[in-house]
Parts: structure tokens; C-alpha cells; sequence
């Protein structure tokens, strides 16, 4: 049922963050790895791909994309010694493709944190120079 | 933009006629070749997936993508499809000749082929018009917190109206906006790599696509490439004995760079910029050159001061179709051509002159040999020359 895939889905996209945290990725990569999860499995069941292979091939994809220096072995070498999950290489090749496929290529993700730390940054800067303002309204009263 | 998957490579033959290969790099082949049922004439580069090193889809073309998904300009090459094409019918094989197709309009002529034809006369007109599209083009790019990363002569193409494509997006990257990045820096073609790049460093921004433009420019001057150095060494020694050593002084740092001290020994002082262009003393353009040549990175102008520079607003008035471009496609590859074909012809009467000398006395050959003919030197310049076309860069 939809409650059960939405289970499922849920389930998986937690797992890809516990992946991407214990590899010590930077949190865009996470964010576009589940974004290309889900855009993946709104036009396809759960039950048509194996989703472990689906989610690791997400996480690889989101390092290419992102710029994050990632090697295909030693990805899967630290996945199977902190996770007990074997990969075979080649057949993360081929649910590459078939992503690549089903995505369009729509690869190019846009997170709201990139405006979010600018407009953090903006404030911070903001609210700074108000301090001071602030301060020398306070003292010059 | 839609992407089209063809499963087999005959279905591919069913859409599109090839007509022949245009240019060839590392990252696969250029194919011209005409769409069946449009009849519209195509570029189609192609990109295996079966490369050695099992990282799968590339992430050079990944970046391209990116990045041509992300631009909309008249004077950007855009991209039209991307087919991807299996020979297996049940899906992706690994290890088959699995190929990826980026999809662009053909455009007949690059900058290379139009400089170098001697049939192309340039004039000022036509040649503002090409620098202002490109400068455009690439403030277009630069608005996007992106670098071009391999701007030169033959990644500018123009249509037969005289329209300019910048194209070739392969080594293109979005900005970082944490300022201690580092990036590669073995980018861009090395008679377009800007001084910063050759002293190693790697916290680049995007001027060095200024500089790139600049170079371009000094070769519709020229009419040939005006830093045409043989390694990076000699890169070096053409910049700084024109432009003068940089010093901490005259750019600020400089010296911290990683190759300062390899790079900036033993240079003598040459003809100055402005010596160089001596025929053109007086002219504003050679302002804009020496601006874009700055050899300070934090001193050149950006691309949209650039544009803003006098010249473009002084008559004669830009005009695209100034330049009467022949019907045959001037690029990169029919400059190729033409050298090797040089090359024969001068093998050739080399070979009879050879001969020729061989039925003279041995001793008029011993005089002879202390001063090489200055054929042979011509040879070797051209083949330097020949050579710097072909580089293409190492992508990391």
C-alpha cells in the first residue's frame, strides 16, 4: 500500500543519512543523494530495484555531482567494513545508468541551504552592524 | 531539455546520418552527422562509458551537463539531447561499448580556422563584434558562479551569420563559495593559461578566463597566437619577458606561488606589450589588450568591465557581418589539415633537395652542415605550433 511504500522510502532515506554521516560527507551531498532517491522512486515502485543498491548508487552519483573526491572501490571497501554490505562494483556501474536514465539528467540540485548560510552570513553581518549602531544610538544618548 | 535513450547502436544509425568525424580529444570524438527525419545538420560528441579506471559515468561530462543545463545565451553552445546509447538489448552492460552522445547544433567555423585562413580578411568591425559576443558569452558564464576553464581559439565557434558559440564545456566548474578551495590547476590549453596557473597556483578565480580572452584577442591582432610557449617553462619566459618579472610589489603575494622561483629564473627583458603592437600604437584596442593581459590576476578587469570598454562604443560600429566566411567550415581541424599537408609538401622538396645535394661532392655537404637550412627551422616552429593545438588537457 502507499503507507507501506512511504515506510519503505522513509526507512531507506534515514539509512542514507546514517551512510553519508558515518562517511563524513558534507550534508549537500546527503541532501541531493535523497533527492535523487525519491525523484527515482516517484515514477518507479519499491519493488522494481533492489533499494540498498539504489541508495548507494544515489550517494555515489550526489559525490560526482557535488565535487566531493570520491574513489568507486574505496567508497565500497569503507561501505562493506562499516556496514557489512558487500557492492559488487559493476553492478553500482549499471544502476548508475540506469538512474542517469530514469533521472533525465536532471543532476543539477538545488539545496535552499546554499541561500540559507549566505543569508545566515547576510544577518549575522546585519545584526553586527546593528549592535554597533545600536551601541553608539545607546551611547550617544 | 529532453534526454532520448537508444538501446542499440542501429537505432542510432536510423536516427542520424554521420558524415564524418570533426575533431578528436581525450574525452571521446566530435561526430558531424545529420539528423534523418529533421534534416537539421548535428554535432554529436561522443563519450564511452567503458573507460578504464571503473569510476563509470564520467564526471567531467557530469559537470558538463551541469553547467550547459544551467546557461541560456545566444552566444553559448546549447545543448540539445543526450542519447545514450547500449549495444546490449536487456539493459546496461558494464563492459559493453556502451557510449554517451551530448547532442549541439553544428557550427561550422571556430576563431583557429578563421585567423588562420590567409583567405579571411579581418577587420576591425568584425573582429569587435567576435570579442563583444564572446565577452558576453562569458560574462554570461561568470554570472553563474561558474569558470569556462578552457577558453581558446578553436573552443569559439562561429555560424555563418558571423554569430559566436563558446562551446566545449568539459573542464567548466561552478565556483566554490568558501574562498580556500583549492581547485586543479592543470586547466585550460597551455598558450591560454594565465601566469597564476603557471606558478602553480590553485586558488584561481575566474579571470583566468579573462586572460584566455585577452590571448584570443592578441591573436586577431596577430594573426597567429601570441604565447605559442613549447612547455610551461616557456610559457613563462614569453609572458614575463614581455610583461616584466612579477615581484611582491607589482602583485601582491606572488612570490608565495609554488613554481615562483622555477618559473621566473633566468628571463631576459623583451619587447613590451605595447612594443610588440607597435602598428597599432595609438589605437584603443591595445588599452583593452593590455588590461586583459594584466598579468596580476587581482588588477585584470573583469569580463563585464571589459565589455564596457571604450572600443566597443568607438566607430567602426560591431558588426557580425562584417566578415564574408566561406561556405567550407574553417576550424580546427581543416587547420590541422592544411599543416600536414604543408608539412608533406615541405618534406617533399626537402627529400629532392636531399637527393639533389647527395650528387654534389661530400665536401660542399660538410660546409654545409654547420648552418642547418632554414627550412628545417621553419619545420620545427611549425610542428611547436601544430603541437599546441593538440594538447588537450589532463581532466582531474
Amino acid at each position: 500500500t502507499i503507507e507501506e511504500e512511504k515506510y519503505v522510502l522513509n526507512s531507506r532515506i534515514v539509512q542514507i543519512k546514517g551512510i553519508c554521516d558515518t562517511m563524513g560527507y558534507p550534508p549537500h551531498v546527503y541532501a541531493t543523494a535523497a533527492v535523487f532517491f525519491k525523484r527515482l522512486l516517484l515514477i518507479h515502485s519499491t519493488l522494481e530495484f533492489d533499494l540498498l543498491k539504489v541508495a548507494l548508487t544515489c550517494i555515489y552519483m550526489s559525490c560526482k555531482v557535488e565535487d566531493v573526491q570520491n574513489k568507486l572501490c574505496v567508497f565500497l571497501d569503507r561501505i562493506e567494513r562499516n556496514f557489512r554490505i558487500g557492492v559488487k562494483p559493476h553492478e553500482i556501474l549499471k544502476m548508475e545508468l540506469i538512474l542517469l536514465e530514469k533521472l533525465q539528467f536532471q543532476i543539477m540540485v538545488h539545496h535552499p541551504f546554499k541561500a540559507l548560510c549566505n543569508f545566515i552570513d547576510d544577518a549575522d553581518f546585519a545584526s553586527s552592524l546593528r549592535k554597533n549602531s545600536v551601541g553608539d544610538v545607546y551611547l550617544e544618548s | 531539455m529532453p534526454s532520448v535513450v537508444i538501446h542499440n547502436v542501429r537505432e542510432l544509425r536510423e536516427r542520424y546520418e554521420k558524415v564524418l568525424v570533426v575533431g578528436e580529444g581525450a574525452y571521446g570524438r566530435v561526430l558531424k552527422a545529420t539528423e534523418r527525419i529533421t534534416k537539421e545538420i548535428v554535432a554529436l560528441k561522443s563519450i564511452p562509458l567503458c573507460s578504464g579506471d571503473k569510476e563509470g559515468f564520467p564526471i567531467s561530462t557530469i559537470r558538463e551537463i551541469n553547467q550547459l543545463k544551467t546557461f541560456n545565451h545566444n552566444n553559448v553552445l546549447s545543448l540539445r539531447y543526450l542519447l545514450l546509447v547500449s549495444d546490449t538489448k536487456e539493459g546496461w552492460a558494464t563492459c559493453s561499448r556502451s557510449e554517451a552522445y551530448l547532442v549541439f547544433d553544428y557550427v561550422p567555423h571556430d576563431l583557429t580556422g578563421i585567423i588562420s585562413d590567409p583567405g579571411i580578411l579581418m577587420n576591425e568591425a568584425s573582429i569587435k563584434s567576435y570579442m563583444q559576443q564572446l565577452l558576453t558569452a562569458v560574462v554570461h558564464v561568470h554570472s553563474f558562479g561558474s569558470m569556462h576553464c578552457d577558453i581558446k581559439s578553436s573552443n569559439v565557434l562561429v555560424k555563418y551569420d558571423g554569430t559566436v558559440k563558446l562551446a566545449d564545456f568539459g573542464l567548466a566548474r561552478f565556483k566554490n563559495p568558501n574562498p580556500n578551495v583549492t581547485y586543479c590547476n592543470n586547466v585550460v590549453t597551455r598558450w591560454y593559461r594565465p601566469p597564476e596557473l603557471l606558478l602553480g597556483d590553485n586558488k584561481y578565480n575566474e579571470k583566468i578566463d579573462v586572460w584566455a580572452v585577452g590571448c584570443i584577442l592578441a591573436e586577431f591582432m596577430d594573426r597567429r597566437p601570441i604565447y605559442p610557449g613549447s612547455d610551461e617553462k616557456d610559457m613563462c619566459a614569453r609572458i614575463f619577458s614581455m610583461m616584466g618579472v612579477p615581484t611582491n610589489s607589482t602583485w601582491n603575494n606572488v612570490e608565495g606561488l609554488k613554481l615562483y622561483r622555477v618559473m621566473t629564473s633566468g628571463i631576459a627583458k623583451g619587447p613590451s606589450l605595447r612594443d610588440h603592437f607597435a602598428s597599432f600604437r595609438g589605437f584603443v584596442v591595445v588599452d583593452l589588450l593590455e588590461a586583459l593581459l594584466q598579468i596580476d590576476p587581482n588588477k585584470r578587469i573583469s569580463a563585464e568591465q571589459a565589455l564596457r570598454h571604450p572600443w566597443f562604443s568607438q566607430a567602426p560600429e560591431p558588426s557580425k557581418s562584417a566578415l564574408k566566411l566561406p561556405t567550407e567550415s574553417r576550424n580546427e581541424s581543416w587547420v590541422k589539415k592544411q599543416f600536414a599537408e604543408q608539412e608533406k609538401r615541405r618534406m617533399q622538396s626537402h627529400q629532392q633537395q636531399m637527393l639533389r645535394n647527395g650528387n654534389r661532392k661530400r665536401s660542399i655537404d660538410t660546409l654545409n652542415a654547420s648552418q642547418p637550412p632554414p627550412k628545417k627551422q621553419q619545420k620545427i616552429t611549425n610542428t611547436v605550433r601544430y603541437n599546441g593545438h593538440t594538447i588537450t588537457n589532463t581532466i582531474h
